[in-house]
């Protein structure tokens, strides 16, 4: 595959790490989570092959312009208003955790709105940009925060204080019935790739999807999955992980640099996590912009050559985000971004039974 | 040829006719009286042969009519001649600008056969062949050569074109503003012909491709395009004379580096998207590479295009040097980079909004040196980042022989007086030295300037949202920097895979 096309994938991994998806895990620690993990995986991969099979078949093409050829016009606005929808939430709950990071770890006295206004002010820009560049930036973020974060994670399993007692602790719990809730976001670390229902439009040359990328793409989301779950158990202890808001960022705040310029390992992670989260906030928002295009495209709202549709989308976007900002607590923003992942799954059913469904009508 | 083997035995009737030609030169009124008497011979002549056509010109132009347009255009000028040579049956009238021909030559080729040759039919055809021998396209034309330094040539009823311009510019410069320790010492010269064949002399391909164009409405330059036709991105090359095109009719085009802001698409820009540069090594590596070199004549700089942002980063002696010592150099430029861009912001973020970032003996001790500082930290980095500006910009502007007395006191205010005056803290003259040091690390001048500038918005970010609004910041310059692209080709994209792989995948 287009190392772009991984990019897209580890972007999605990384940024699960420190949104909701190791909170929910743990809040099902006592029942099936490691059970969950495990389904979780290889679900995760064969919706993640089929996803790639399909865009390989098609070249340089989108989902919205296969659509176009291949479904009916009714059901095909329908279908991409649900999907920019749901992209526009998977960004929206991004930008609210991350703001409930900086709020609880960076600055305190900050206000929400003002956080969340600085964020969009940059996404406002990015999510205009052409896709091709976007792959640009993802790149270079990527390039940037990977090795530092891999050095996070090295570090919070070499450290002296983590004990693998708790770790055998939770892992008494293995014989429990797996959670839905758990599956659905472990999973989602595997399915950055449903971004290329727009990124495929520049992904123009041919691409295989092989048992190699297959692999590399499991071997990093088990990393992550594993390290998402037992970093913080290992680190806080089985019992009181519980009572922690952001196990990701806490566990961070339990090391130490002891020879680095940064003492406390909390900041350069919130640094280089801010980046990736940056990222997918990026694609996410992005792949929306592009889909509602598609559905609702005013042609005479123009100013200067420039057609102000896409911005109207993104004002939109952003008064929604700091309107849902004030309006959450962080207690149920994991609630919703739990819901999140559990609808996940069915739009993604519904993609590839839409995918089936033009498969069977390119090839007649 | 004749000329050569009998100037000695005809030297003494050259003299003679030196001696007249002088005098008659002198003597301004005296050749356009002769002049109209000419004129008269030619329209007989006319009248007689019916019209006469020039050389190779597509549409008919009768002789007098391109003779009485240079007259005319140039009688008020004090240096246009206009001389009639005459021996027996022979005659011929030489126009020509006195300060832009080479005195030797004209002597050597043009005066001294006149007088050697047997007949008017000989010193034409001697004439033709000369290798000087210009095309002629049009009266136009005719007009601007002769401001560069050509002559025109009037025998037998027929007007010829001969270059011999005198150039004193081609001596070839030192290197000055890219200087490196192993490489060449020599860069261009401000003369376009000397810098082609320095070029050309470095490299021998016959597929190197050198198409001269004029650009400046007023000024008509001469502009050089020159690739490797095997190696060049040919989208990339028609970008770039599209562009050419466009800009051509500016009045004046001075230096290469108005050029390279007028090929730029945007009129408002601050990074640049093509190179200036004065070292021949670099032309010739990027003619290899594929791109495309522009040379204005009257420039010792040459531009090259397309660049993207890691041009800009590295000096022509990274492919000079061992391989570890290039990587230390090059991430060291890069830490520069970093440090020139962030630090100043990074102070006033750790210091105004999270102090604990960094070990709290640190924190201490920035918070015990802004003991008796009045102003909140972005005041004082701005102060002291404005007086740094101001010297630089003075020691660029001044004369030498004053800036080392510029810097002097400039180095005094930005020393320990500041401190001591309690204006800002000792750990701030750290970093804006630190800082302007690392400005000079960016081995192009242009890229230097431009992140000289970005270093204030960082500032401005890291001011109003602490670490956060810094790293966002640094996001959206990559955004900026990703969305930019240089004549089509993609601006900030990384170069991990290999060169060919690269370029592949860009195609596709």
């Amino acid at each position: 595959m287009s190392r772009y096309f991984y990019y897209l994938t580890f972007i999605n991994t990384i940024a699960s790490l420190v949104a909701s998806m190791p909170k929910i895990l743990l809040m099902n620690r006592e029942g099936g989570a490691i059970v969950s993990i495990l389904i979780s995986i290889p679900l995760g991969l064969v919706v993640c092959y089929l996803i790639g099979r399909f865009y390989q078949a098609f070249p340089g093409k989108g989902l919205p312009e296969l659509m176009d050829d291949y479904i009916p016009k009714f059901f095909k606005i329908l279908f991409l208003l649900v999907i920019g929808i749901v992209w526009f939430a998977a960004g929206l709950l991004s930008v609210i955790t991350y703001s409930f990071f900086i709020k609880r770890f960076l600055s305190p006295n900050a206000n929400l709105i003002y956080i969340v206004s600085l964020i969009l002010l940059f996404i406002y820009y990015g999510a205009l940009m052409k896709t091709k560049n976007i792959l640009y930036v993802l790149e270079i973020i990527f390039v940037l925060a990977a090795p530092m974060i891999l050095l996070l994670i090295s570090k919070a399993f070499t450290n002296n204080y983590f004990e693998m007692d708790f770790v055998r602790e939770s892992i008494m719990h293995i014989q429990n019935y797996p959670n839905y809730n758990a599956v659905c976001a472990a999973a989602f670390i595997f399915w950055g790739p449903a971004n290329l229902l727009i990124f495929n439009r520049v992904l123009k040359k041919k691409q295989s999807m092989t048992w190699k990328s297959i692999c590399t793409i499991g071997l990093v989301g088990t990393i992550v999955l594993l390290a998402g779950y037992f970093g913080p158990i290992g680190m806080l202890g089985f019992e009181s992980i519980g009572m922690v808001v952001n196990p990701g960022m806490t566990t961070a705040d339990t090391m130490v640099f002891r020879y680095g310029i940064i003492e406390r390992v909390l900041f350069v992670a919130l640094m280089f996590f801010l980046t990736i989260t940056f990222a997918s906030i990026l694609t996410h928002w992005h792949v929306a912009v592009e889909v509602f295009k598609k559905v609702v495209y005013f042609k005479k709202l123009r100013w200067r050559k420039h057609n102000l549709t896409p911005h109207l989308f993104l004002i939109v976007f952003w008064i929604t985000s700091v309107k849902v900002v004030t309006y959450l607590t962080e207690y149920q923003l994991v609630k919703y971004t739990s819901y999140f992942y559990n609808i996940f799954p069915f739009l993604l059913s519904a993609m590839l039974l839409v995918f089936w469904v033009i498969r069977r009508r390119a090839k007649a | 040829m004749a000329s050569g083997s009998s100037s000695c035995h005809h030297s003494s009737w050259i003299h003679t006719f030196w001696h007249e030609m002088t005098s008659f030169g002198n003597d301004k009124h005296k050749p356009s009286l002769d002049w109209k008497v000419e004129r008269k011979r030619y329209s007989l002549r006319q009248e007689e042969g019916g019209v006469l056509y020039m050389r190779r010109v597509k549409e008919v132009e009768p002789i007098h009519e391109v003779i009485s347009l240079i007259t005319e255009k140039f009688q008020t000028s004090f240096d246009f001649i206009e001389k009639k040579l005459h021996i027996d049956e022979k005659t011929a009238v030489l126009l020509y600008i006195k300060t832009v021909v080479n005195g030797a030559d004209l002597q050597e080729f043009i005066i001294k056969p006149f007088f050697e040759l047997p007949t008017e039919h000989h010193y034409k055809s001697y004439l033709t062949s000369l290798p000087q021998q210009q095309e002629i396209k049009g009266k136009e034309q005719i007009l601007d050569e002769m401001t560069r330094g050509s002559i025109v040539i009037i025998i037998q009823g027929s007007l010829l074109l001969l270059d011999i311009k005198k150039v004193h510019t081609d001596s070839v410069q030192q290197v000055n503003l890219e200087p490196t320790i192993q490489g060449p010492e020599l860069a261009l010269s401000e003369d376009i012909a000397t810098n082609i064949n320095l070029i050309r002399q470095r490299y021998h391909k016959p597929s190197l491709v050198v198409e001269i164009q004029e650009i400046g409405g007023k000024s008509n330059q001469s502009l050089a395009i020159i690739y490797d036709s095997q190696s060049v991105n040919d989208a990339v090359l028609e970008k770039i004379k599209n562009k050419i095109t466009i800009i051509k009719h500016t009045p004046l085009i001075q230096t290469t580096a108005e050029m390279q802001r007028l090929l730029n698409e945007k009129k408002r820009s601050l990074l640049p998207i093509s190179m200036l540069t004065e070292r021949t090594d670099r032309i010739i590596y990027n003619i290899a590479g594929g791109k495309v070199v522009l040379l204005l004549d009257g420039n010792p700089v040459s531009l090259i295009a397309p660049a993207v942002f890691f041009d800009f980063m590295s000096a022509t002696e990274d492919n000079y040097r061992p391989f570890y010592l290039t990587i230390f150099n090059k991430s060291l430029r890069y830490l520069g980079l970093i440090i020139c861009l962030t630090l100043p912001a990074l102070y006033v973020a750790i210091t105004s909004y999270n102090p604990e970032v960094f070990r709290f003996e640190l924190a201490l001790s920035v918070s015990g040196s802004r003991i008796g500082v009045p102003y909140p930290s972005f005041i004082e980095v701005l102060f002291m980042l404005i007086v740094m500006e101001l010297l630089i910009e003075a020691s660029i502007r001044l004369p030498k022989v004053i800036a080392g007395t510029a810097t002097t006191v400039g180095g005094l205010i930005l020393g320990t007086a500041a401190t001591e005056a309690a204006l800002t803290s000792t750990i701030m003259i750290i970093i804006v030295s630190a800082m302007a040091i690392s400005t000079f690390v960016i081995p192009i001048n242009e890229m230097g300037f431009a992140i000289r500038i970005i270093k204030y918005g960082v500032l401005l970010f890291a001011t109003i949202g602490g670490l956060l609004g810094l790293v966002l910041f640094m996001l959206g310059l990559f955004m900026y920097m990703a969305n930019m692209d240089s004549f089509g080709e993609p601006y900030f994209k990384l170069f991990l895979q290999r060169k060919t792989a690269e370029i592949e995948g860009d195609k596709t």
